[in-house]
């Protein structure tokens, strides 16, 4: 589950090769970008984008599909409200919900080559270059690494509870029981923190504190990856502006 | 339960941005020392916790556990919320990543709410904790979903129907909530009950 | 006499409870490899973090080549001289990379980037694992992480090396590796184990402790062998080394099935021969000899 993104982190792209700094940094400018759209038509146009993206960096189509379907059918409850509840009308609701349900499809899409193109530690160390705070990134990287460890052993625990006759229940010991796992789990990193805090300050954490990561000088093929990302956000933006009849 | 990429208008999204950075800056200055992998590694916990499923009716839902981040963590409760959305966001492509901001106020401003009332609670009713336990847990369900529905109100007077089933849906998900961290506070209450509200 | 680690009077005791370490006297000489034994619980772990400075004893000093202890920064201080690798990787390997782990403490000593580097490599190709840089620790197998984890501290380059059970849940062949890496580590180690493989492969002194206090201390065969002094002090002699014992001697002994039952025979030359039964054909019929104790052997 959590190791999914693992799979393709592998050189596949030239977007597998581009600086994470410049990567994020675009696609973020793309996900504003798309959160701006208000036409049914841009709203498709940045579809089609996003899915080129990932056709592009030859992602894992099936599961990138699975999981956008997962977003699109949470989302279509708004055909279900909108079209009665909007002042404009049920024709203008229908075209509001249908203008999220694309975005929301764009967007998730985006998530993609944006995070999938990279081993997930990459990505977050380039936050620290981005000048995200380093005491953020270094919880970020701590937390995912040891996301790893404690799936395995909720797997295991959830295991050794089936093996003695646990079944989920629709009832109120069932909660009970699973908050007890979580409990466990808690006490267990608990206990567990405090020796890895120790085996911190035994490499000397503390002086410098946290990573230190030098990032290399910005390539010019990566510069012009970057303005291509710039100059597409831009052009979704102007597309939706004048399907909005702006000029 | 969170808000998707796509729904809300970029200022709203931009004041969730904003209210989180600060937010962020103001609970991270307390985080240091041992509690770095503290809060790191129970966050960890928290975000596996997250993936149980429990059913609910014909269907299942995912835990949120933000009212227990909340008893345990303390300050620190707002940070983890916020990382384990920017995991989730990027792992799973649940809740988006335009909407971190709204979503870790929606989520984290309740747990830390929680986390006070949770220690108040404890101090004026000694021997009441498994029912505060119940009681965070729910509550912040509620905070977070009166939230949700304010949100998706900012929207416009059409998301007004949206908002209040979204309210409405978080319900049955406060009693789960209140259910599991009942069993969490239970158990840790015999076993380590430092663990309850004593961390900073 | 040039000892590196010196204890005099060493107490310690967690919280009210009972004194996990009492009066420890030692002297360790520089080379030496020690190798601490005794129950759970007898001490082992705590007199590791003490001398790692990572607990402040409560009675007592601590030198460490010739200089006592600061009252304050006692990790910093020994960062660059002892090295510890705790007992369980997942605790010592917290970094997202091999690199990343690895660097750590030399990023942490604020060492020049290329200077990292080459010490990344330099403990990376002691350890036999070159080119696992890019690796994520968590993905690694049980002897992956082990080996890591003695990189993580080969790369501090430390003269004293302090071990907390290095080779458990560690399958053979994994294990006889990191026995064979311990061996090649060119200074003094502090190994604390249940391992008797270990111990007679790497060690050239066995301390017994026992309650928080120095039971033994002396040459590992005399110790290892000394079946009455392990019994006593909560410990048992493993098969394998009765095996050995055997061989050494000259007498004779042997390991056989017999009809369903599994059967140790040791005949001595002076003519005495003793029969073990380790596996039963009567499954309970173990709970007839237990005044014998032989077979509950756990090692």
């Amino acid at each position: 589950m959590t190791t999914d993104h693992l799979l393709y982190g592998a050189e596949r792209s030239s977007l597998h090769r581009m600086d994470e700094r410049l990567k994020l940094t675009g696609f973020a400018l793309l996900l504003i970008a798309m959160s701006l759209l208000q036409t049914p038509v841009a709203a498709l146009a940045a579809c089609g984008l996003a899915a080129g993206a990932v056709v592009f960096a030859r992602l894992p189509v099936v599961l990138v599909l699975r999981r956008t379907g997962g977003v699109a059918l949470f989302l279509s409850t708004f055909f279900l409200i909108l079209p009665f509840s909007h002042p404009g009308g049920s024709r203008a609701g229908v075209q509001e919900a249908l203008v999220i349900v694309l975005k929301g499809i764009a967007m998730v899409l985006t998530i993609f080559p944006m995070f999938w193109t990279a081993p997930l530690h990459r990505s977050l160390k380039a936050l620290a270059g981005l000048r995200l705070p380093q005491r953020l990134v270094t919880l970020l990287l701590l937390t995912f690494r040891y996301v790893q460890t404690y799936e395995m052993r909720l797997a295991q625990l959830r295991i050794s509870l089936q093996a003695r006759g646990f079944r989920f229940r629709r009832n109120l010991e069932t909660l009970r029981m699973i908050g007890g796992v979580v409990g466990l789990l808690l006490l267990r990193s608990f206990e567990q923190t405090e020796r890895i805090y120790q085996a911190m300050l035994c490499r000397g954490y503390g002086k410098k504190g946290g990573i230190a990561e030098g990032f290399p000088p910005v390539s010019i093929s990566d510069g012009c990856r970057f303005a291509f990302l710039f100059l597409l956000s831009l052009l979704l933006v102007a597309f939706d502006l004048h399907l909005r009849g702006w000029g | 339960m969170h808000i998707s990429d796509g729904v809300l208008p970029l200022p709203v999204l931009a004041a969730g941005w904003a209210a989180t950075v600060g937010l962020a800056a103001w609970t991270l200055r307390g985080i240091e020392g041992e509690d770095l992998p503290r809060t790191a590694v129970m966050t960890a916990v928290f975000f596996v916790a997250s993936l149980i499923h429990v059913p609910l009716g014909p269907t299942s839902v995912h835990l949120i556990l933000n009212g227990l981040v909340g008893v345990i963590l303390g300050g620190a409760a707002f940070p983890a919320i916020l990382l384990g959305l920017v995991l989730q966001a990027v792992l799973f492509q649940h809740g988006g990543l335009t909407t971190i901001g709204v979503n870790a106020v929606m989520m984290g401003l309740p747990a830390l709410a929680v986390s006070h009332l949770f220690r108040f609670g404890r101090r004026s009713l000694p021997g009441r904790t498994v029912l505060l336990g119940f009681f965070a847990g729910a509550s912040c369900t509620l905070l977070s979903g009166c939230l949700l529905a304010l949100f998706l109100a900012t929207a416009g007077a059409a998301f007004f129907p949206a908002a209040k089933l979204a309210l409405i849906a978080h319900l049955p998900v406060m009693l789960i909530e209140g259910g599991v961290t009942t069993g969490t506070v239970n158990f840790l209450l015999r076993v380590e009950p430092k663990l309850l509200g004593e961390l900073k | 006499m040039n000892s590196v680690i010196q204890t005099k009077g060493l107490s310690y005791r967690y919280g009210k409870g009972r004194m996990a370490l009492e009066k420890i006297d030692l002297s360790i000489r520089e080379g030496e490899t020690v190798a601490l034994i005794g129950a759970n619980g007898a001490g082992k772990s705590t007199l590791l973090l003490l001398l790692r400075g990572i607990l402040d004893a409560g009675e007592g000093e601590i030198v460490i080549h010739g200089r006592g202890l600061p009252r304050r920064g006692k990790i910093e201080a020994l960062a660059g001289e002892v090295g510890l690798v705790v007992q369980d990787p997942d605790d010592q390997l917290f970094s997202s990379t091999v690199f990343d782990d690895v660097a750590f403490g030399a990023v942490n000593f604020g060492l020049p980037r290329d200077e990292v580097e080459a010490r990344v490599k330099r403990a990376l190709a002691a350890v036999g694992l070159s080119g696992f840089e890019e690796r994520i620790p968590h993905h690694l197998s049980g002897g992956e992480k082990r080996r890591v984890s003695l990189a993580t501290v080969y790369a501090m380059e430390p003269s004293i090396l302090l071990l907390d059970e290095p080779t458990s849940h560690l399958d053979p062949k994994a294990r006889l590796e990191v026995i064979r890496l311990i061996r090649d580590f060119p200074g003094t180690r502090v190994i604390a184990t249940h391992d008797f493989e270990l111990i007679l492969k790497v060690a050239s002194r066995v301390i017994l402790l026992h309650e928080g206090k120095i039971a033994a201390d002396g040459p590992p065969v005399s110790i290892v062998t000394d079946e009455k002094l392990l019994r006593e002090k909560d410990l048992a002699m493993p098969l394998v080394v009765r095996y050995l014992m055997a061989l050494e001697s000259g007498d004779h002994a042997a390991l056989h099935a017999h009809e369903h039952e599994h059967v140790y025979d040791y005949h001595s030359r002076d003519g005495k021969t003793e029969r073990r039964i380790l596996r039963h054909s009567h499954p309970h019929a173990h709970e007839d000899d237990r005044d014998h104790g032989h077979e509950h052997e756990n090692q």
